[in-house]
């Protein structure tokens, strides 16, 4: 924190300087006079030089502002699918796929706790309100030691540390939601933010629907609501800075699929909190102390009276990290140690049929320890060349204690490399490499090809071993201060090693055979090329970026052991955002996207059993969707802006033209087998969800 | 102005661009399979089933359903005392519309018989063995609404045995049985105990209109608790997982069966209680 703060400081130094001295010049009173400014909003950090380094992307609230929002909100984590490498699932699967891996490799922390589901809403929305975060930073190449424990990906969001020069509301009104927030100083050493998001369609939106269609008894039995809560504060200490952070959000949902009386619930929750101290001694020592806790719960039900079906899941965490940096003009070297213990229930299924509880043989409890030290050396070896070297070493005990021969214990030690080393070329060109090893031993495995709140997180044990990834990447730099553009491009090669699948079915997990048994491992490749193109100044602003990447999986239990692309193996991504100041009161925004579409397994033929069609599929993920593409247009009004009163209306129309995006693709069939006239009609159809959806937001900042 | 031009002219040249994007992956290849349906029922005679699958691409009419019986195949079941090659005849009850069956070998419970089928040059062949005939207890109607009642079925396992039960009905009027969810209770869940289980009816076909799947009080129903072989279990399973879901919800599923050859499918052995009951 003691580093955002002072390049906070810094940079309203840099910006506020000339303002003052050309008011100076005017105004022959101006040095008797002290100007109290209400608020500087910092909209872009152009010297942030951590912007261009090999694997890391930083988006701040000005980047994630440049696309047009759904229903009204900007969203941290969709912001990331616009940029090269991040694989996007499609409409309603929330999932991030960050060069080819899965969600469950991506390591999500809020203020440093970690976030085990980041969705509300199935996926679309995140769960990370935009008030609250003011930065986002991914590592997805070599990152320091300090990060470890994830094979693809590292998501940092930050909120505003700066403690604020006045009190700052919000209050938004969207048509299904609201929220609003306050930040301020309790004290000269002081502050607090607390922020508030809730979503209100069980008093609009559902009773409307039920009014509209009386008769539908599948509608009155519909529910749905999500809300989520963010307060931060900080204390200033003689030793340093003491802060505070709290997250609480979920999602409640209740429906009927049918008109028969069978009710299903289905709620899914994100608690986590943490304590940090930062402290710094002079300018070349700084230390860090965190304890985090995080839990998330999944829960289904299915109740018609008399049975009962029930699916959940269970993960928390308990986190502490001490991590120490002394810095010198020529290197820099950081240190740390962490530990966490996790429990972990990875999927319960229970079915109780007329008060015959069946067994389904659920995972049972699990338990997880896992300790971490680690080095990190950063050298200037020449005033163009800058070596970085680290080394991670974990030790990683599982237990399964519902395992029929006893707690079932096993440890592991996972010993992660990271080396990366940049080349200045020109004062515009920058070359970089970097190699690194990575593991993951909690697991993250989907119930479907969608990414779905139902997904499960299990722990590594005797049976299932950690996974781990090796990558090599190279870059290319370039950036142009004077023109406010800068790009990249890099190439990247990874492999995959112990990664699961499970190969159990949504709708028949009361399934005799277990579901441990269902636990597929194989192995994994991914590679490819990407580009960015940013402009940062003047009216128009935003950026473009293409990634041809490709992404491959060979599994014993699938295809007899054949190499075959990854479901979201999307080899062509093409992102477009752009904003455009038309005026002081009006801006435009637009996001283009194109992508290959996902790839699936193909019926190849169809044959009959009993009275039905039953098909028969080729090779696994041998055939690939319609290419998804889509255009969202925004605008925003500035109504007013009087002293710290800002009143903004906001526009947006998302999938513009309609698009029908597919998810999967599937075979309708209809007829009959009867003797005297057999005949059946099949009919390949779509699915897709996300139509032209317009919105207006309201929005009075003070 | 020359800003608003260059957004304007990305919007636009995207738009128009995407026309010209989409493109598909080249189809997998088809591989023509026989399809086999076999069963031998304890104190009952042999019936198999004989098709083959389609391509894909196929229209399937009455002309192509019928082309697809494998009509002209030498069925034959045995053991080490019996033998029957089994006879072509026509069914009075759903697709496919002829099937071969047995008019002297009966099947035996704790019996193993053989299947083998000859057509073309090609052989295809399968074991299987008939388990006990297993009881109903009772068989009762819980309310649902004025009309409308949930079928209850109580059996008990026989702890010695390893059972698989799945259950079927049908209205009397109906050709065909169908499933139930609980489609089955496989012998770990049964584990020797008294069993009282809710049954919601299933469609008989996967593409035939949705039915209720409560009985309507009046109705007349056969139900039967059938036990057959773990791998016609795992079958029948499977094959209702594949028959019901969405492609979204799961990976493809590949029916497991137990015939060798260039076949798919399953033969098995089954004992089941049958019970007539009107619904009350």
């Amino acid at each position: 924190m003691i580093n955002r703060y002072s390049f906070y400081a810094l940079f309203l130094i840099g910006c506020c300087s000339p303002i003052c001295g050309a008011l100076a010049m005017q105004d022959p009173t101006a040095a008797d006079t002290i100007r109290q400014l209400d608020e500087v909003e910092i909209l872009r950090s152009k010297q942030d030089v951590r912007r261009n380094r090999l694997g890391v992307q930083q988006l701040n609230l000005s980047d994630m502002s440049l696309a047009p929002r759904l229903l009204g909100e900007i969203d941290p984590i969709k912001s990331l699918r616009t940029l090269p490498g991040f694989g996007n699932g499609g409409d309603g699967n929330a999932g991030l796929y960050v060069r080819g891996s899965e969600p469950g490799h991506n390591l999500i922390r809020l203020n440093g706790m970690t976030i085990f589901n980041p969705n509300h809403l199935l996926g679309i929305f995140s769960v990370f309100n935009p008030n609250t975060v003011q930065e986002m930073t991914v590592n997805f190449g070599a990152p320091t030691a300090d990060y470890f424990g994830r094979l693809s990906s590292y998501i940092d969001l930050q909120s505003n540390w700066r403690p604020p020069d006045s009190t700052h509301a919000v209050a938004a009104l969207g048509l299904i939601y609201a929220n609003a927030g306050i930040k301020t100083a309790v004290s000269d050493r002081m502050w607090i933010d607390v922020q508030a998001r809730k979503t209100f369609l069980n008093q609009t939106l559902w009773p409307l629907l039920k009014r509209l269609t009386p008769n539908d008894k599948t509608l009155s039995r519909t529910a749905y609501d999500l809300y989520d809560l963010n307060a931060n504060a900080a204390l200033s200490l003689k030793s340093g800075v003491l802060s505070w952070s709290v997250y609480h959000g979920g999602d409640d949902f209740g429906f009927s699929l049918t008109n028969d009386g069978i009710d299903q619930y289905m709620h899914w929750k994100n608690t986590a909190m943490r304590i940090q101290l930062d402290q710094q001694s002079g300018q070349a020592f700084k230390s860090s102390y965190l304890i985090s806790y995080s839990h998330y719960g999944f829960g289904f039900g299915l109740d018609d009276g008399t049975s009962f079906i029930s699916l959940s899941n269970r993960i928390c965490a308990m986190q502490g990290t001490a991590k120490w940096a002394y810095s010198h003009s020529k290197w820099r070297i950081m240190a740390g140690v962490h530990g966490s213990v996790y429990g972990i229930h990875p999927l319960e299924p229970g079915v109780n049929n007329n008060g015959l509880s069946l067994d389904t043989r659920s995972l049972g409890r699990q338990q997880a320890y896992e300790t971490q030290g680690y080095v990190d050396v950063l050298v200037e070896m020449t005033p163009r060349l800058t070596a970085r070297a680290g080394l991670s070493y974990t030790y990683f005990v599982g237990i399964n204690r519902s395992s029929e021969s006893g707690p079932n214990k096993y440890g592991y030690h996972n010993p992660d490399p990271t080396v990366n080393i940049s080349y200045q070329l020109t004062p515009v060109w920058r070359l970089a490499a970097s190699w690194n090893r990575s593991h993951q031993t909690l697991h993250f495995l989907p119930l479907t090809s969608s990414s779905l709140p139902a997904d499960f997180w299990i722990s590594s044990d005797m049976d299932i071993a950690p996974s781990t990834a090796r990558q090599a990447a190279m870059g290319l730099f370039g950036r142009w201060l004077s023109a406010g553009y800068e790009a990249r491009i890099e190439v990247y090669s990874r492999t995959m090693d112990n990664v699961y699948e499970y190969s159990g079915q949504l709708l028949n997990l009361v399934d005799e055979t277990g579901i441990a048994d269902k636990l597929l491992t194989g192995r994994g490749q991914s590679y490819g090329v990407e580009c960015f193109i940013k402009k940062t100044d003047g009216r128009l602003n935003g950026y473009v970026s293409y990634a041809y990447a490709r992404s491959f999986r060979r599994f014993a239990a699938i295809d007899y052991n054949n190499r075959y692309p990854f479901k979201y193996d999307r080899p062509n991504q093409l992102n477009t955002v752009l904003q455009y100041k038309v005026n002081k009161r009006w801006t435009a925004n637009m996001h283009f996207t194109y992508g290959d579409g996902s790839t699936f397994t193909p019926e190849v033929g169809r044959y009959f059993l009993g009275n039905s069609v039953v098909s028969e599929y080729g090779p696994y993920n041998s055939a690939r969707l319609p290419a998804y593409h889509r255009l969202d247009l925004g605008a925003t009004y500035l109504v007013s802006k009087t002293g710290r009163l800002k009143q903004e209306i906001n526009f947006n129309v998302i999938n513009v033209y309609n698009r029908r995006n597919s998810l999967f693709q599937y075979y309708e069939f209809n007829g009959s087998l009867d003797a005297d006239r057999p005949h059946i009609a099949t009919e390949e159809a779509h699915f897709a969800i996300l139509p032209i959806l317009p919105s207006v937001t309201y929005t009075i900042t003070l | 102005m020359k800003n608003m031009r260059i957004f304007w002219g990305i919007i636009i040249s995207s738009a128009i661009s995407q026309g010209c994007m989409d493109r598909d992956m080249p189809e997998a290849h088809y591989t023509p399979k026989f399809v086999v349906e076999g069963v031998i029922p304890a104190g009952g005679h042999p019936r198999v089933s004989l098709t083959h699958n389609l391509p894909i691409s196929s229209t399937i009419d009455s002309a192509q359903l019928e082309k697809i019986i494998i009509r002209w195949a030498k069925v034959e079941v045995f053991n080490d005392n019996e033998h029957e090659v089994l006879t072509l005849v026509k069914k009075d009850n759903g697709f496919p519309f002829y099937h071969y069956v047995g008019r002297t070998l009966r099947g035996r419970e704790g019996s193993a018989y053989q299947l083998r089928i000859t057509y073309a040059g090609q052989v295809i062949e399968a074991r299987t063995a008939i388990p006990r005939k297993p009881m109903i207890d009772h068989i009762a109607f819980s309310p649902t609404g004025d009309s409308l009642r949930v079928l209850q079925v109580s059996f008990t396992d026989e702890p010695a045995s390893k059972d698989f039960y799945r259950f079927y009905g049908k209205y009397r009027r109906d050709a065909n049985y169908s499933s139930f969810t609980p489609g089955g209770l496989a012998d770990e869940q049964a584990s020797g105990q008294s069993v009282t289980l809710n049954l919601f009816r299933n469609k008989s076909s996967n593409i035939g209109p949705e039915v209720d799947m409560y009985y309507k009080v009046g109705d007349t129903i056969q139900f039967k608790l059938a036990n057959m072989t773990e791998d016609a279990f795992t079958f029948w399973k499977q094959a209702a997982v594949i028959a019901g879901q969405l492609p979204s919800l799961g990976s493809p599923v590949r029916i497991e069966g137990n015939v060798s050859g260039p076949a798919l499918g399953i033969w098995y052995g089954e004992a089941y209680d049958e019970r007539h009951v009107i619904v009350n």
